[in-house]
């Protein structure tokens, strides 16, 4: 398995954005699948039981910094329901909700 | 760097190193140049906040646990923090320092910064030679004040740095930059951590070379911190020298010949307190914000609380429950018997009065609103209130449709 550290590009200014996504570490099986999840502040990881949805989002191709991301929404091993995505462009991974 | 009579500066910086440490100096001057070390007050975490260089020769740092200090330095002296003590020498040191300068602004955090505007001062010293002299007249040696006049804040503060305990450092405006470009970017002491080490990622590890760097890259890669350090690095610094802000306040102290050991006795001594402070004229027809009790302690140690009431209070009555209702809380009374007790009243503002109406739940829900934000500016020092509020509502990217913004209440 091979853990993930994943930090989100900083915005400044007067306008502090809803909903920003927070970073993730990931671990991933041999296959490349992610098994688990270790959200921040949390103290151990959680595994994924399902994943119950997933889309994924191209927008802004046309500007410097694009974006392609795939969210998962995840049920995890303790029943809370959760929604993260891959930075496709970054690779890295972070929790938002939808 | 050679001295002229008065070279081109405009601010003077003071700066005691290590406050807390030195004025416990002050009180003990014997402990001059021993190995002294400030833990933390009962109830925080036991690790060393500050330690003189004596003891720091001796292997001890900050964060390090308070048992690891004696097997390290047996000879080291370990303190607990005098917050009272340390602003009266603080406030006393800047009260002596507005009688060389009308304009004396105290740095953040009690951090031992004091900056004096010096301008106009020139017709009344003559040489910058003798403003010195009066600064470090008035400032106790034993603090081992470090001086640092520049064209600036930041260069002040700087030199202040870099000069020698007791001695000055004169940075002229035409030599500021090349003062500080060789400097390390950790002088730059408000940019955040993260900045810092991104700087010294990119390779930039001097104010020089720093400055070597295009505004508009600074702006656009770290923000306004870049573009501020940026023009710091030019030695552009045109922030004023700001006079501490005059405080209306109303205190009144008690000093007991049995020091006070019950919560009876201190409930019983604050009432009192408050019973004379709301009967001053003063007060009248006035309300009361903020409480701020300082008091000394049997064991040489000081404790100091400030308290925000939930909403202005006007009678002694009130302000008693209000105040008994944050002692009652654990740690809510100094962990040793009080030999002196005062108390300040601050925050003072119009009676406050309630009406409450029939059919105005809306108007009576804002000012409330009102209310609570005036207690939030209060406590805080700024209003940690925002309004959500719609960007980008169509946009596919979460964080785009919605942001915060500033409530102006």
């Amino acid at each position: 398995m091979r853990p993930v550290i994943s930090k989100p590009t900083r915005r400044t200014g007067a306008l502090r954005p809803l909903n920003a996504p927070s970073p993730l570490r990931i671990q991933t099986d041999a296959t490349g699948r992610v098994v688990s999840i270790w959200r921040q502040g949390r103290l151990t990881p959680r595994t994924i039981a399902t994943i119950q949805d997933c889309w994924r989002i191209d927008d802004e191709w046309w500007r410097e910094h694009a974006v392609s991301r795939l969210y998962y929404e995840l049920v995890l091993d303790d029943g809370t329901l959760l929604t993260i995505y891959h930075d496709l462009l970054a690779d890295l991974w972070f929790e938002q909700h939808g | 760097m050679r001295r002229q009579s008065w070279p081109d500066v405009r601010v003077a910086c003071v700066w005691i190193a290590q406050l807390p440490l030195r004025v416990e100096i002050l009180r003990h001057p014997a402990w001059d140049g021993r190995p002294l070390v400030l833990g933390g007050a009962p109830g925080e975490r036991k690790i060393v906040q500050l330690c003189s260089p004596e003891a720091e020769a001796a292997g001890v740092r900050a964060g390090l646990p308070l048992r690891e200090v004696v097997p390290l330095c047996p000879e080291a002296i370990v303190l607990q923090p005098d917050p009272v003590r340390t602003a009266a020498v603080l406030e006393s040191v800047l009260a002596d320092l507005q009688r060389v300068s009308p304009l004396v602004e105290p740095g953040l955090n009690d951090d031992g910064y004091l900056y004096l505007d010096l301008r106009g001062l020139r017709a009344m010293y003559g040489e910058l030679a003798h403003l010195e002299e009066a600064i470090q007249a008035v400032v106790p040696p034993l603090l081992r004040p470090r001086l640092g006049f520049g064209s600036g804040k930041f260069a002040a503060a700087v030199a202040a740095r870099m000069a020698a305990p007791g001695a000055a450092q004169v940075v002229p405006a035409a030599a500021t930059e090349a003062f500080l470009g060789p400097l390390s970017v950790r002088h730059l002491l408000f940019l955040e951590p993260d900045i810092l080490q991104r700087l010294e990622l990119l390779g930039l590890h001097t104010i020089g070379e720093l400055a070597a760097v295009p505004f508009n890259a600074m702006q656009a890669e770290f923000g306004p911190s870049g573009a501020y350090a940026w023009r710091l690095a030019h030695g552009k610094d045109t922030e004023p020298v700001v006079a501490r802000p005059v405080i209306t306040s109303i205190q009144d102290g008690l000093r007991f010949d049995d020091p006070l050991g019950s919560v009876e006795a201190v409930i019983a001594a604050i009432d009192q307190l408050l019973a004379h402070t709301f009967a001053q004229p003063a007060l009248l027809g006035r309300s009361v914000r903020q409480v701020r009790l300082r008091a000394l302690l049997s064991d040489g140690t000081s404790w100091e609380r400030q308290y925000t009431f939930k909403e202005a209070l006007s009678t002694r009555d009130a302000a008693r429950r209000a105040l008994k209702s944050k002692l009652d809380l654990p740690n809510g009374l100094p962990p040793a018997p009080i030999e002196e007790l005062a108390l300040e009243l601050l925050g003072l503002g119009g009676e406050a009065v309630r009406q409450p109406g029939l059919f105005i739940a809306r108007a009576r829900q804002l000012a409330e609103i009102a209310e609570a934000a005036c207690q939030l500016r209060a406590r805080y020092g700024r209003l940690p209130l925002y309004h959500a509020v719609e960007i980008e509502p169509w946009s596919r990217i979460p964080e785009r449709r919605w942001a915060l913004v500033t409530c102006d209440l």
